[in-house]
């Protein structure tokens, strides 16, 4: 058999700039390589020595899909340093934020970005003449999870109001009470989103992998306790000891590794370790998911779930919610660490922030889900191609590419340089 | 029939893509598509030609010798280049790594070749001309709508003269400077609305200093305070390098 190599320059429909150098020959996987190339920005260099009240709206610039999330745990490390204890209210609001969050993200991926894979068409904007529900089904749950972040944190993307302590204003009344309506009629759309997506045919692929996501308290309100198969494993603050981040050579951004093994974080890992918190109603889905439990494929059903499941979330939540004004929890900077976690659209999100007396950080580490799902990805792709072998270029980078989308890889996110030494 | 489609394309380099996003995320985004004959976008479109462009949107600051390349490229084959906010326009966040000495930056040895193509990240105007700025982190979606639906009737949005006070409403008795808190909207360009300040929170000059800006006198302001020397410039750098 001829030697093929691929090269896919530049894999679209993705966030950010990566690339992949797949070599087979004699019917062997010879080389698969995933690099990043998005230009480094040393974001951990960049939030060193700042202010402590710099660091959650710097580290949301790291990226536009999840700005909230890197501000909510930016927060939960500081919080956790300073000993400062959220109010109850501002952890409800903070959880509809990243529920906003996750709407936006997932909406975005599966519709824009998986979607037309498996229709057949080379964009969304092509599928759009012919897929006119759906497409306007898509743009409906887009417009909700801005609006639920505008509404809750100020701004569709990078929120403002969201600070350490609280927020420095509530959401408007009249603007809640719209957006629980919104919510309630898009209950249809994240019905028929989550029923559209379990019934596209996807790839049978399995490849067995460890799940790490954090527990919940509700589903969509995290602990600070790592699970994996659906048992406590890790408290968060010990990350660093089980989870090891290594740079890869040619590439700008990190990959982590537990152990020498690759493993995967994110909306699949997050049904499978926190199933029990699902609603009733989601419960049959949850069943194509059991059965393939090791199709990395099925994160994007997993996706469609949580937004059905964020949804009907949301307005549980904005109906039972009193509002009433409270001053923002004061702060006593100290020369403290702190740990911050949080479930972001693509997986376990850590934040760790050493400050000095002054409240200046003098070290951060930043590890964020892409960077934790890179190599499983590489090693999915190598597992995956040995059943391709046969199939002509064309077929091969399709497929390939719908593995990589399946992650919804977020590169801006993993580009960032883990600070070793510095003095 | 109606107005003729102008060929667009966009492009990003070092950022968060918020700005892309912040497109994407209009309401209105498929009436603006339409307006549009979208050729580059890779966030959506797997094509992605490279044909010549009406005007072509690029996001980011520019950091590395490629992309000097392919920013020079872009702009050959453009009529026009807008750069799309703060990091675009002038460097944003990841500006900040000048700051970091070389020295230090040495000791990242895990990757030399990235290294070896490092440039000071600044904003495309370093390096090509640029033919409108849409400022902001993230870039303000009425402008955006506003630019779209005045370029394809052949005109160019004008900029809004004067700082971000001139739309503040907490411009007098409530203005974050009588609290002795830093807020930059004295020094910052307009064109915002003001956001933050509606919603309680001080300017943060995303938006980058207008040109009448008297950053050291509003340096001196806050030192007499007795603030953090550090954290006042670092708050004055965060989205652009100034140079103090």
């Amino acid at each position: 058999m001829m030697a093929k190599t691929i090269d896919i320059n530049y894999i679209t429909k993705i966030e950010g700039h990566a690339k992949l150098y797949v070599k087979i020959d004699k019917g062997k996987v010879k080389k698969v390589a995933l690099d990043i190339f998005e230009g480094s920005r040393f974001f951990e260099g960049i939030l060193k020595d700042k202010k402590y009240n710099d660091l959650p709206n710097i580290s949301s610039r790291i990226c536009g899909v999840c700005s909230v999330v890197h501000t909510l745990t930016s927060l939960k490390a500081i919080e956790n340093a300073f000993n400062i204890k959220a109010s109850k209210q501002t952890e409800i609001l903070r959880e509809l934020l990243n529920i906003g969050g996750t709407i936006q993200s997932h909406t975005l991926h599966l519709y824009f970005m998986v979607l037309p894979d498996y229709l057949g068409y080379p964009n969304a904007l092509k599928m759009a003449s012919e897929y006119k529900e759906e497409f306007k089904r898509a743009l409906r749950l887009k417009k909700l999870g801005n609006e639920i972040v505008r509404t809750i944190g100020g701004r569709d993307i990078h929120p403002i109001v969201a600070v350490v302590g609280g927020f420095t204003r509530l959401p408007d009344k009249k603007q809640l009470n719209l957006l629980l309506k919104n919510l309630r009629a898009a209950k249809k759309d994240s019905n028929k989103t989550l029923k559209l997506f379990s019934k596209l045919e996807y790839p049978k692929f399995e490849k067995f992998k460890e799940y790490f996501a954090l527990e919940g308290d509700s589903y969509f309100s995290t602990t600070d306790q790592i699970a994996c198969k659906g048992k406590t494993c890790i408290p968060i603050n010990n990350y660093e000891k089980h989870f090891r981040e290594y740079f890869k050579q040619g590439s700008t951004a990190e990959f982590a590794v537990k152990g020498q093994k690759s493993y995967m974080v994110g909306a699949l890992a997050r049904i499978v370790n926190n199933r029990k918190l699902i609603s009733k109603e989601n419960q049959p889905y949850l069943n194509i998911i059991r059965n393939n439990m090791y199709n990395p494929y099925m994160n994007v059903l997993a996706q469609a779930i949580e937004i059905h499941e964020g949804v009907k979330r949301c307005i549980d939540v904005i109906e039972n919610l009193k509002l009433k004004e409270e001053a923002l929890v004061e702060v006593k900077p100290k020369k403290a660490v702190g740990f911050g976690a949080s479930e972001a659209p693509r997986g376990i999100l850590f934040h760790k922030y050493e400050f000095d007396k002054k409240g200046f950080s003098k070290f951060v580490n930043i590890t964020t889900p892409t960077t934790q799902n890179l190599q499983n990805i590489e090693d999915n792709i190598r597992a995956l191609l040995s059943s391709l072998l046969d199939e002509d270029k064309k077929t091969i980078q399709l497929e390939i590419e719908k593995l990589i989308r399946a992650y919804d890889p977020c590169i801006s996110c993993a580009t960032h340089f883990l600070e070793i030494v510095w003095d | 029939m109606g107005v003729k489609k102008i060929k667009t394309g966009f492009f990003s380099f070092s950022c968060c893509e918020g700005c892309q996003f912040t497109v994407l995320f209009l309401d209105n985004f498929m009436k603006m598509v339409d307006k549009m004959d979208i050729q580059y976008f890779h966030l959506l479109k797997e094509k992605n030609k490279n044909t010549r462009f009406d005007v072509a949107f690029v996001e980011g600051a520019v950091t590395s010798k490629v992309q000097i390349k392919k920013l020079k490229i872009i702009r050959a084959k453009s009529k026009f280049v807008v750069a799309l906010g703060a990091c675009a326009c002038h460097g944003g966040i990841p500006s900040m790594r000048n700051f970091i000495e070389n020295k230090k930056l040495e000791k990242y040895v895990y990757n030399q070749k990235t290294l070896k193509d490092a440039v000071k990240a600044t904003g495309i105007g370093e390096y090509v001309e640029v033919d409108y700025y849409m400022y902001g982190c993230p870039i303000i979606k009425k402008e955006f709508v506003d630019f779209v639906n005045n370029f394809i009737k052949g005109k160019v949005i004008k900029e809004l003269e004067g700082p971000v006070c001139d739309e503040c409403p907490r411009r007098g008795k409530n203005c974050y400077l009588i609290e002795k808190k830093i807020c930059l909207g004295a020094v910052s360009r307009r064109g915002c609305d003001a956001l933050c300040l509606r919603e309680n929170v001080p300017c943060v000059l995303c938006r980058g200093p207008c040109p009448e800006a008297n950053l050291s006198s509003e340096i001196n302001l806050f030192k007499s305070w007795g603030l953090d020397k550090k954290d006042i410039l670092n708050k004055i750098s965060k989205f652009k390098n100034v140079d103090t």
